[in-house]
């Protein structure tokens, strides 16, 4: 019994240790990555002097279908892919805890979050601030009830995240990083939809669902904005074939945005006509390649115009 | 013979439905029960002993990985079209010489990870017994073993609340 105290007691001390020499390390490698989805690209964000005017926030389809050249104020996209709106969420917080919060955020809405499960999971891709900062911190709490627990150890906050945050750092120092954080997609001679619509068809009689408690995070995302007067457009992205989802989540985020003021482009229910019958111009069925994008950068930065332009902040003040 | 392949089919089909009510699970399981029977059929040794030579083994590790993988696609696809739309099109040159890598971040974590797991799989692990790693007279090795594991776990591990792949019901 003695023995395995001792050598219990032995293994939690190494083990501590080696925990914490991992993660101060990887706190390093963290830190001094300006490249990757996995915290290069907000370090890059967070390091800049002079703020954009417009920042575009959002996940794969505002990263790589909406040129920040396309508008007339000085534009950044500081989107990731696969990022639903708690991460968005608490990205924003993080901006406003680090003082670079825009003067006006471009945030693309994707129905798809409103009528399947929250996707409480993406605020795991910012690990590394729990701990630094509150809301994010409670919202990782929220995952489970298990999950104070992991963070016991500080090497946590790198799970599933080690390889990506050496790639990170390694190619921060040797490849250019996307220019105002817009990644194009490159057309391929033969691109087309090359997938099959990944929704299953809904079966007679079974109706999808809008899944109103989801609606708390881009609600939060406004009262954030609301909180610093920051100017908040929404949009949302055509597809290639129209889905369910688009059509049973328009209505209630339409009418919770219309509510806050907050000028709201669907592009979803109003397509360009021209990347409805070109298959070329898509990736897949989701996301336009850059020729696509070229037309729907344009598109979306004609309707923001204006707003742009206005004195106003957009969010009205709660009463 | 027959019988046994009768079995076989039997046997591999059932399994495919007990993993879900849809074509995808019967074909997934066919797939599987006709190779066995092929196997059976031909005679082929299940065992790769020593006897056989390096490329025999790595032709037979290549087709038996591709078959298997074949089958994956039903057993994985939304619908039984959908399973037919992707095996119509993985053979379709014009499409491989249009891959991209959309996520470089996600590719090069999958293929760092399983060579590093590889090597250590074949560079140690297979030399070794789990007895002579950790050896139970000695406290030093247990001890690092169980700190490597510990911190593989905690940097590597899957906690999420991803659905059990069997869920289908």
């Amino acid at each position: 019994m003695r023995n395995f105290l001792l050598f219990m007691g032995m293994l939690a001390l190494l083990l501590f240790g080696a925990d914490f020499v991992l993660a101060a390390l990887f706190d390093k490698l963290y830190q001094r990555a300006r490249s990757g989805q996995t915290g290069g690209e907000t370090n890059r964000y967070l390091a800049f002097s002079k703020l954009p005017t417009l920042l575009i926030m959002g996940n794969s389809r505002a990263r790589y279908q909406v040129d920040p050249d396309s508008f007339a104020v000085p534009t950044y996209s500081l989107c990731h892919a696969g990022m639903g709106q708690v991460f968005q969420t608490g990205l924003l917080h993080l901006l406003e805890q680090e003082n670079k919060l825009p003067s006006t955020v471009l945030l693309h809405v994707d129905f798809e979050e409103y009528t399947g499960d929250d996707n409480l999971e993406d605020i795991g891709n910012l690990r590394y601030y729990y701990g630094k900062s509150p809301a994010i911190t409670t919202r990782i709490r929220e995952i489970s009830r298990y999950e104070q627990l992991k963070y016991c150890f500080r090497f946590y906050r790198y799970n599933g995240r080690v390889i990506s945050i050496i790639k990170n750092f390694i190619q921060s120092r040797t490849a250019t990083p996307f220019s105002k954080g817009y990644q194009a997609l490159s057309p391929i001679a033969n691109d087309s939809t090359s997938f099959v619509e990944l929704t299953p068809p809904i079966i007679a009689g079974q109706r999808a669902r809008f899944q109103y408690r989801n609606l708390r995070h881009l609600q939060e995302f406004l009262a954030i904005c609301r909180r610093h007067k920051i100017k908040l457009l929404c949009f949302t992205s055509p597809y290639f074939v129209s889905r369910v989802s688009a059509s049973m989540a328009a209505l209630p985020i339409d009418s919770m945005l219309r509510a806050e003021h907050v000028p709201y482009f669907n592009a979803a229910a109003h397509p360009l006509p021209i990347l409805q019958h070109h298959a070329s111009f898509w990736q897949d069925a989701d996301h336009l390649n850059v020729l696509g994008a070229g037309y729907l950068s344009q598109q979306i930065a004609q309707w923001s115009k204006p707003f742009l332009t206005a004195d106003s902040t957009v969010i009205a003040p709660r009463h | 013979m027959t019988k046994t392949y009768r079995n076989l089919m039997l046997t591999m089909l059932l399994g495919g439905l007990w993993h879900g009510a849809s074509w995808n699970f019967v074909v997934w399981g066919f797939l599987n029960g006709a190779y066995l029977s092929i196997e059976k059929m031909l005679g082929i040794e299940t065992n790769l002993g020593a006897h056989y030579s390096l490329p025999y083994k790595m032709l037979r590790v290549f087709v038996t990985f591709n078959l298997v993988c074949l089958t994956w696609v039903f057993f994985r696809a939304a619908s039984f079209q959908q399973a037919l739309y992707i095996v119509s099109h993985i053979f379709n040159p014009v499409g491989f010489w249009n891959l991209r890598i959309q996520d470089t971040g996600i590719f090069a974590s999958m293929t760092l990870g399983v060579l590093l797991l590889l090597l250590l799989e074949y560079a140690y692990l297979r030399r070794h017994r789990i007895a002579e790693i950790s050896p139970s007279r000695n406290w030093h090795r247990p001890m690092a073993f169980s700190v490597i594991l510990i911190l593989l776990i905690v940097g590597f591990g899957v906690s999420g609340g991803d659905q059990f792949i069997y869920f289908q019901f």
